[in-house]
């Protein structure tokens, strides 16, 4: 099949046993690819119920069906497994270049149960694999398992995907880094750590070879031409992901655990602070966009830090919750997370948890070892995220994250914990974007940017159509229609920046999935949207499975009650119960947020009906 | 009136300033701004904002595709920010 080759690595940690699998051609026509295959293999492998601790959980690593050739921005690893987190399917992903060496080593996925009894590392070379002994490597933070798995087997093109000391310890924020890139949240290097699994090495020298060559060439070009030609790609490839002063002008920075929507001296980490400091550009493999920034602090508290990053998402995560915007210990915390295998949202998020139990005396210095967190003050950040990573001291009970955290303190805390199912809140106040939010809300891993982001809202974007990012009408269709495209474009693993930029569209995406994998179904662009719907409702069918209802597409109470104190955003509420009441209308699913049995009839997934 | 403006990126460079308050005449449009701040700040900021395509304009929050474009109608004390387009998260 072309660029796809089929070919997937299963391996039993717990009897080191290897088995290789390609699936049914129905079911690589059906879901085309990437996360279609993702969702299809957990739904089809996990009992429900199983849990995320369980040696029965999978880690499904997999790289696109475009990944390794020259078409643009499908270079990323998604990973997939029953989340410790949220309890839920859960997707992560993250960009570099491991994915292409998989498919070099001449694999498109990996397929990861059982548990090892001591620590391994799997190594997959040129059609071979084995297991090896990674007891020397355990405790090591990400980088240094970089470099001495390359050491060890000599050979510096290595592509790895490890896991840090949060990993090992089961912080169930733990993700999985390779190349100092994060697939970050939900908890996936929770359950390697668990697996004692310490990382996946990959090299390889075949190459990936397009099924129509001459047709994939010319849809090559036709994708770099609209790069070149669409405005937002200079733009973005310039500043890379910073919004931050963006989201402070709109007014939906949050700030202070979501009770203020502007931070104090925003203007010290906008974008232009952080090209100051960058000393050169970064990308992923086979991407012309190379949204990456190296950056280097060269004074302060945090001189000599250096990081590849930080994303938007984590410059928040280290200033709104701590309401102070320090651009060095953004550098700095970003850089330790990466180095410890920590989500920095989640990360972040909770930590802010902890400073308003603080401020309203619900925790004091006995609870926190000592440490006063006071808004204003980031700088217990690091001493945290060690602690975090670790689980030494009050970092044992932060590394649960904000919800289970908040359980455990009771005294009502749990109205403090910003999160939707479990995952906390990334660096948009719902109240100031009313899709962006819906889709926090409905998003089948919890509240994730990426499942359905509302561009829209937060930049204007005029397609489908333009909208009034406080209205509530027509967000359910919009919603809808951003996390179906998302999906459609994450059957190729596709960077979730380009579609939301709008440099691919769905023609151009279905011209190279035909010519690349030889399919010409895949060429029809109605048919991709289908295949999204139909991803969409099979992962609410996973979760419905576990027994989650409408009664968990909740928000935290701050969002939907009190309105936002100041800014351009000041009045504004989350109208959750309007908004996904229409969402599900929209959706064709029940009151209770089940699709019905004639849209999972409509979608050919009568197979999930009990 | 008064209407605060907010710029960054390209904007802010030809503008020379990350902020300026101007004076204008009351019930005055979004265009009638722009072309104060091109008589200000010369014709390559004129060019900028003529290419709609690649232009962010916020008033007071509010993407001004959404309001009524360049003919929105200002009112006293309205912040008014301007930027490339743009794209993150």
């Amino acid at each position: 099949m072309g660029s796809f080759r089929n070919r997937f690595l299963r391996v039993n940690l717990s009897n080191s046993k290897f088995s290789e699998e390609s699936l049914s051609e129905a079911t690589v026509h059906d879901y085309i690819g990437g996360r279609g295959f993702g969702v299809k293999l957990l739904y089809d492998d996990l009992k429900p119920h199983t849990d995320p601790y369980d040696e029965k959980n999978e880690l499904v690593f997999l790289s696109g069906p475009l990944a390794g050739t020259n078409a643009q921005s499908f270079s990323r690893l998604q990973v997939f497994f029953k989340s410790p987190l949220t309890g839920t399917y859960f997707k992560s992903a993250a960009g570099g270049f491991w994915a292409p060496e998989l498919k070099f080593a001449g694999f498109d996925g990996v397929i990861i149960t059982g548990k090892a009894e001591k620590p391994v590392y799997l190594w997959i070379h040129d059609g071979k694999y084995e297991l090896r002994d990674a007891s020397y490597l355990w405790g090591l933070d990400c980088d240094d398992t970089h470099t001495l798995i390359r050491e060890e087997l000599h050979d510096n093109d290595i592509r790895v995907a490890c896991i840090g000391p949060a990993g090992e310890n089961r912080v169930k924020y733990a993700g999985i880094f390779t190349d100092r890139r994060a697939a970050g949240r939900g908890g996936a290097g929770a359950v390697m750590g668990d697996k004692n699994l310490k990382a996946i090495a990959c090299r390889g020298t075949s190459k990936v070879e397009a099924a129509d060559r001459e047709a994939f060439t010319a849809a090559v070009k036709e994708q770099i031409t609209a790069y070149r030609n669409n405005p937002q790609f200079a733009s973005f490839s310039k500043t890379g992901t910073q919004i931050a002063e963006f989201t402070n002008v709109l007014g939906m920075y949050p700030t202070k655990n979501f009770r203020e929507g502007v931070l104090p001296k925003w203007q010290e980490i906008e974008g232009a602070s952080y090209t100051k400091l960058r000393v050169r550009k970064s990308g992923c493999h086979a991407c012309m966009v190379h949204c990456g920034n190296i950056v280097r602090m060269y004074t302060g508290r945090y001189a000599g830090t250096w990081t590849d990053g930080p994303e938007y998402e984590t410059t928040w995560a280290f200033t709104g919750p701590m309401r102070k915007a320090d651009i060095g210990l953004t550098i700095a915390a970003d850089k330790l997370c990466d180095d410890l295998g920590l989500d920095t949202i989640s990360a972040g998020s909770t930590i802010g948890f902890a400073y308003e139990l603080f401020e309203k005396g619900i925790i004091t210095k006995k609870d926190t070892g000592g440490i006063t967190l006071k808004y204003g003050d980031s700088t217990p950040v690091m001493d945290l995220l060690k602690q975090i990573a670790y689980r030494q001291g009050f970092g044992d009970l932060l590394a649960e994250g904000s919800v289970e955290a908040a359980r455990r303190i009771g005294q009502g805390t749990e109205k403090y914990a910003i999160a939707v199912k479990g995952l906390e809140l990334p660096a948009y106040d719902p109240r100031g974007a009313k899709a962006h939010g819906l889709n926090f809300l409905t998003s089948n891993i919890g509240a994730d940017h990426n499942t359905g982001y509302a561009g829209q809202e937060v930049f204007g974007s005029p397609f489908p159509f333009a909208v009034d990012r406080f209205a509530v009408a027509r967000k359910g269709e919009l919603t809808k229609w951003n996390q179906d495209l998302t999906a459609l474009f994450e059957t190729g693993i596709l960077c979730s920046f380009i579609p939301s930029m709008g440099l691919l569209s769905e023609e151009t995406f279905g011209k190279l999935l035909a010519a690349s994998t030889g399919i010409k179904d895949f060429a029809d662009v109605a048919y991709l949207w289908k295949v999204g719907e139909k991803i969409f409702n099979l992962e609410r069918m996973f979760n419905v499975r576990e027994g989650f209802t409408n009664k968990d597409d909740v928000i935290s109470e701050r969002l939907t009650t009190e309105t936002m104190p100041s800014g351009p955003s000041k009045g504004q509420v989350f109208e959750a119960d309007e908004l996904v009441k229409d969402y599900y209308k929209v959706r064709g699913w029940s009151s209770k947020g089940i699709p019905t049995p004639a849209k999972l009839k409509e979608l050919s997934l009568e197979f999930t009906i009990k | 009136m008064r209407v605060e403006v907010l710029f960054f990126g390209n904007h802010r460079e030809l503008a020379g300033t990350a902020r300026e308050v101007l004076s204008l005449k009351a019930g005055a449009r979004l265009s009638s701004l722009f072309e104060k701040l091109a008589e200000i700040h010369g014709n390559e900021l004129r060019g900028e904002l003529a290419k709609k395509e690649s232009l962010t304009v916020l008033v007071n929050g509010r993407h001004y595709g959404t309001l009524d474009g360049v003919e929105t109608i200002l009112k006293n004390k309205d912040t008014v920010v301007i930027l490339p387009i743009i794209f993150g998260g």
